[in-house]
């Protein structure tokens, strides 16, 4: 039976979406991050002992996910955390990038059934502030999909909150276009925005800040480790119930006001150079790892209020499953390219047969 | 895979192998091998590869044959004109040859100053002559450009998978996922729709 999977190779975290036999969507999630250790003759019975998931490459044992963050802490000055992706590409700076990734999908994934079993994944959009550009990343990723036997599809990561959410435009004569507004995914490595009406892409950019940026600058700035950093954000922080006494979440407050100008200037650039018109205002989706704290989309209205923006919007929302929209949006995507690919496949098949059966009617005439 | 370059803006066509390959593309030739033979035996490959309309990118007989990045053309014109002699002062180089000259001059009889006078114009041209042609061959090198050309995205993908298959060749792995279910909110009805937007 052929299988359709959303696959979302994320800076911080990998992810795959599949529906279930009982109508459910099952999400597989692992950190994206490894360290690699050295090879001693008891190596594989510490790793299995501690239960540790890990990569072998002939000699050379790489711890992954979340064991590779507790083998970091454990043994801070003797191995390194590193990363199969940076800033929302294959990280340029990493030469085990390949191998991680490939041994990512191929065991989330696997081996495709049939042919026409269907994965689509996401890239970032094109970049506007001058920072890596995704083309060599997708042609990386899609080949390590398609020699597991899959077909494969590649959306922006902006659509894929909008297919997942399907926010609706509802026109001057009261008609509704679904599928229509704009997404903005938040991550650790960029910020992603679409514009789509009707589940087609108008307006796509990227920029190569997100929660890693913010992290970045508030530890720089309060001289505060980069983890307790994280570690105060993903606990206390609330835009809603600001603690500004506390140096590090007032820093991360103004460090989140900073990223969210910075997305919302880029995209109105690109939207003044493109100049498109909607025809009535759409509401912003907004999604990833980065909009998690309380009160994020309270803050995002108050920074948008403050800025002159050449378009009108109807709304700010909340992904109803911000951390997982952006699988779930290539998961949806998946499933209209496989009806697509097996009602090719078919129409191909049925012409096939028409041939066939008109070359057999007129052998019976000429015999 | 024998990858083939057609450096020209047109579309190229290579009689006894029966292809053509489009302007400024590059070809898996040995992906065709079982239709055209081997490519490698080409006359008429060898011919336009010889006059430069072709440049063989990739042949796994021999690996990859790197193009050459504009940086390292610049590099190597600026390398030859070093090497080129117009780095000598041409003024001072004349000025020498003049004192030289001179110098056996008035060694020699003064009958023969109308005969030296006129060896030395006619040496001074020469000298001017090879040193302006010197200059030409610099100019030459320094022309020379490399064509861009693309790769045929199917060669392309074909390349990126043989480099992820060589590297996981003896890789394994224990990795499990934390994994989560949620409910599927999106009705064959919204599929459908989707689907006729699309």
């Amino acid at each position: 039976m052929s299988r359709i999977i959303g696959v979302d190779p994320g800076t911080m975290n990998f992810q795959t979406a599949e529906v279930t036999s009982d109508k459910k969507i099952e999400i597989k999630t692992i950190r994206s991050a490894f360290v690699e250790i050295n090879a001693t003759e008891d190596i594989e019975d510490i790793l299995n002992q501690n239960k540790w998931h890990f990569v072998k490459d002939e000699e050379h044992y790489y711890v992954i996910g979340e064991d590779a963050l507790k083998v970091a802490r454990m043994f801070p000055s003797k191995v390194e955390l590193r990363r199969p992706m940076a800033g929302g590409v294959l990280n340029k700076r990493e030469s085990k990038k390949m191998l991680i990734m490939a041994e990512l999908i191929n065991s989330s994934v696997g081996d495709a059934p049939d042919n026409n079993s269907m994965v689509c994944t996401c890239v970032s959009s094109d970049s506007v502030d001058g920072s890596v550009n995704s083309s060599f990343h997708k042609a990386r990723l899609v080949s390590m999909i398609e020699r597991k036997g899959w077909n494969v599809k590649v959306i922006e990561e902006g659509l894929a909150i909008v297919l997942s959410e399907k926010p609706i435009v509802v026109e001057p004569d009261g008609t509704e276009s679904p599928f229509s507004g704009i997404g903005i995914s938040f991550g650790a490595g960029r910020s992603n925005c679409v514009l789509v009406y009707k589940g087609l892409p108008v307006i796509g950019m990227s920029v190569a800040r997100g929660g890693d940026f913010i992290d970045q600058q508030v530890s720089e700035q309060t001289d505060t480790d980069i983890s307790q950093v994280i570690a105060k954000k993903e606990k206390y922080l609330d835009f809603n119930n600001l603690d500004i006494d506390d140096d590090v979440i007032f820093a991360l407050d103004v460090y989140y006001g900073e990223l969210i100008k910075y997305v919302i200037k880029h995209f109105s650039a690109k939207f003044m150079e493109v100049k498109s018109e909607f025809p009535a205002p759409p509401s912003i989706v907004v999604a990833g790892g980065t909009s998690l704290p309380n009160g994020f989309t309270t803050k995002l209205e108050k920074v948008i209020e403050r800025l002159e923006l050449p378009f009108e919007i109807s709304g700010i929302k909340l992904a109803s499953d911000p951390r997982n929209a952006v699988v779930k949006g290539c998961l949806r995507q998946a499933a209209v390219s496989q009806r697509k690919l097996v009602k090719s496949s078919e129409g191909k098949t049925n012409k096939k047969k028409e041939k066939k059966g008109e070359e057999e009617n007129s052998e019976e005439l000429a015999s | 895979m024998y990858m083939v370059a057609n450096l020209t803006g047109n579309e190229l066509c290579i009689s006894d192998l029966n292809i053509s390959i489009p302007p400024r593309l590059a070809r898996d030739l040995d992906a065709i091998q079982s239709l055209i033979g081997n490519p490698r035996d080409s006359a008429d490959l060898t011919l336009a590869k010889k006059i430069g309309k072709v440049k063989i990118v990739r042949d796994d007989n021999l690996g990859v044959i790197p193009r050459k990045k504009k940086k390292e053309i610049i590099k190597e014109k600026t390398t030859i004109i070093k090497e080129v002699p117009s780095g000598i002062d041409q003024q001072a180089l004349m000025d020498f040859i003049r004192d030289e000259i001179q110098k056996n001059k008035t060694t020699q009889q003064p009958e023969s100053d109308k005969s030296s006078e006129l060896m030395l114009r006619a040496m001074m041209k020469k000298m001017d002559k090879l040193l302006n042609k010197q200059s030409s061959t610099v100019v030459s090198h320094g022309s020379e450009e490399e064509i861009d050309y693309d790769i045929d995205p199917k060669a392309l993908s074909a390349i990126h998978k043989k480099r992820v298959d060589k590297l996981v060749e003896h890789a394994e792995n224990t990795i499990e996922y934390k994994k989560e279910s949620t409910e599927d909110t999106f009705t064959d009805k919204d599929l459908d729709e989707l689907d006729n937007l699309l």
